[in-house]
């Protein structure tokens, strides 16, 4: 069966450069959205804003794995044919973990989490969703926070909090995640404390 | 541009290895991330750091100013400005609150800067423990312990041998009360900015192929003793040039009988001060 992937971005080089700028912005201002311009043709079960991500940061040197719901045929087609990111079956082998806010939750800690020496070679979670909204919801603070910033972030239950709250006595080690609408994002590194 | 280089000089593939470096980085601030670091058109020691991390970061909108020892008219900083302006086309500029991304080697302008600015600081040797425990191994360790002894120890014979802390530049700090690191050598003087400071901090050290970063608003504390605390240099007099006296300034010789004056050592600084007050 042949297949012709849909279109990666317009202009490779400058939409790269803005789909990063705005997840470098996010990871230092933790819960605050920024848009993401780049509008990739990206197959509509990944959706633009993780498809820009993952144009401007994956590659073959970074494993990915997909949850169920992404891990369709026209969506692992098109990452591979745009990133020639290698599709792991091990989660725990991922260095980008893609999922929606619905997906069943596997247990956080079974990512990489990075080693005390190299906290880095830990797994970012891209995490699909719905809405965000700033002004409400959770409480945050930490680094790249003046005092608190407030997310809402659609579909994520007390459970997820609460598992990634129980990473943060491990620190250094630990998982940063990104939060992606169609065309916003927000992310939380793992020095954000948040309070419901 | 001219044909035939990318945008910003680098391949697509090294910038997104320093994209995510520089993630990381973001992610646990004060740790040294490890990156590939390419060989540039000009040699270890020049930038080449600074050089990629603003290669990777930067857009056609970016404005860029580059400051060497806080001057904007110094070789390293004409050419690395030229530089981009050639490879990238971005425009450029001399005043602290026009840039975007400001590249320094060593300083830290005097104009605070604000949120929405990124700092990228040209490092030499990134580990701060490097001269006492030369083995990367044994520094990894350390900074995985948070064994942080050794750089007590040497601060504190400073202390014994001169009855201060007589480090004055590179002087290390604790970022966010976890990693030791070395602010790169920007006086002692400039650490206190680097506290909460509004825009994000990114260190790029070429040779030793690490990348690390300072969030904005993120503790960042000198190291020190209760009955020995962090000072930051003095002068007795004002820049001679602008008069100001809460500046970083330079010593300049004038003559061969050894006349020398005091001046800013943020050239955009001095002359936004004299226009002000002519």
């Amino acid at each position: 069966m042949s297949f012709v992937p849909a279109a990666g971005f317009a202009d490779p080089v400058t939409d790269a450069n803005a789909s990063f700028r705005a997840v470098l912005n996010a990871m230092a201002h933790p819960g605050r959205l920024f848009s993401i311009t780049a509008q990739p043709p990206a197959p509509p079960v990944l959706g633009c804003g993780l498809g820009s991500i993952l144009l401007a940061l994956a590659d073959r040197d970074t494993p990915l794995w997909l949850s169920e719901t992404i891990a369709v045929p026209e969506v692992a087609g098109w990452i591979g044919f745009h990133t020639g990111a290698q599709l792991v079956g091990d989660h725990r082998m991922a260095s980008f973990v893609l999922f929606h806010a619905q997906d069943r939750l596997l247990p956080l800690d079974d990512f990489s989490l990075g080693s005390p020496e190299y906290p880095d070679r830990s797994a970012t979670l891209l995490i699909g969703v719905e809405r965000l909204q700033e002004g409400k919801g959770l409480t945050l603070s930490g680094p790249g926070i003046e005092s608190t910033n407030r997310l809402d972030i659609d579909g994520i239950g007390p459970e997820f909090w609460q598992a990634r709250a129980n990473l943060a006595p491990l620190y250094p080690l630990g998982l940063d995640l990104i939060f992606c609408t169609q065309n916003q994002v927000a992310a939380l590194p793992r020095t954000t404390v948040v309070e419901a | 541009m001219p044909e035939g280089y990318n945008f910003a000089y680098l391949d697509e593939q090294t910038k997104r290895m320093i994209r995510r470096a520089l993630l990381k980085a973001v992610a646990i601030p004060g740790y040294q991330v490890p990156f590939a670091s390419r060989e540039m058109p000009l040699p270890y020691g020049w930038g080449t750091g600074g050089i990629q991390v603003t290669a990777s970061v930067i857009g056609p909108g970016d404005i860029l100013k580059v400051i060497d020892q806080g001057s904007d008219d110094t070789t390293n900083a004409v050419s690395i400005r030229r530089f981009f302006s050639k490879t990238a086309g971005v425009a450029t500029t001399e005043r602290t609150i026009d840039a975007t991304i400001i590249q320094t080697r060593h300083r830290i302008p005097e104009h605070p800067l604000h949120e929405g600015q990124i700092l990228v600081y040209q490092v030499p040797i990134p580990e701060p423990l490097r001269w006492m425990e030369p083995r990367e191994t044994e520094t990894r360790k350390m900074h995985a312990l948070a064994d942080y002894g050794v750089m007590h120890v040497k601060l504190y014979e400073d202390i014994a041998r001169f009855g201060c802390i007589a480090t004055s530049y590179n002087y290390p700090v604790l970022v966010h009360h976890r990693y030791v690191m070395a602010p790169s050598p920007i006086p002692k003087f400039d650490n206190p900015k680097m506290d909460r400071m509004p825009a994000l901090q990114l260190f790029g050290a070429g040779r030793e192929k690490r990348i690390y970063a300072v969030p904005p608003y993120t503790s960042v504390k000198s190291l020190d003793f209760e009955d020995y605390p962090f000072e930051i240099q003095r002068w007795d007099q004002p820049c001679a040039l602008c008069g100001a006296a809460d500046t970083y300034l330079d010593e300049v010789i004038t003559d061969d009988v050894g006349t020398r004056l005091y001046v800013c050592s943020d050239s955009d600084a001095c002359q936004e001060r004299q226009k002000g007050a002519a």
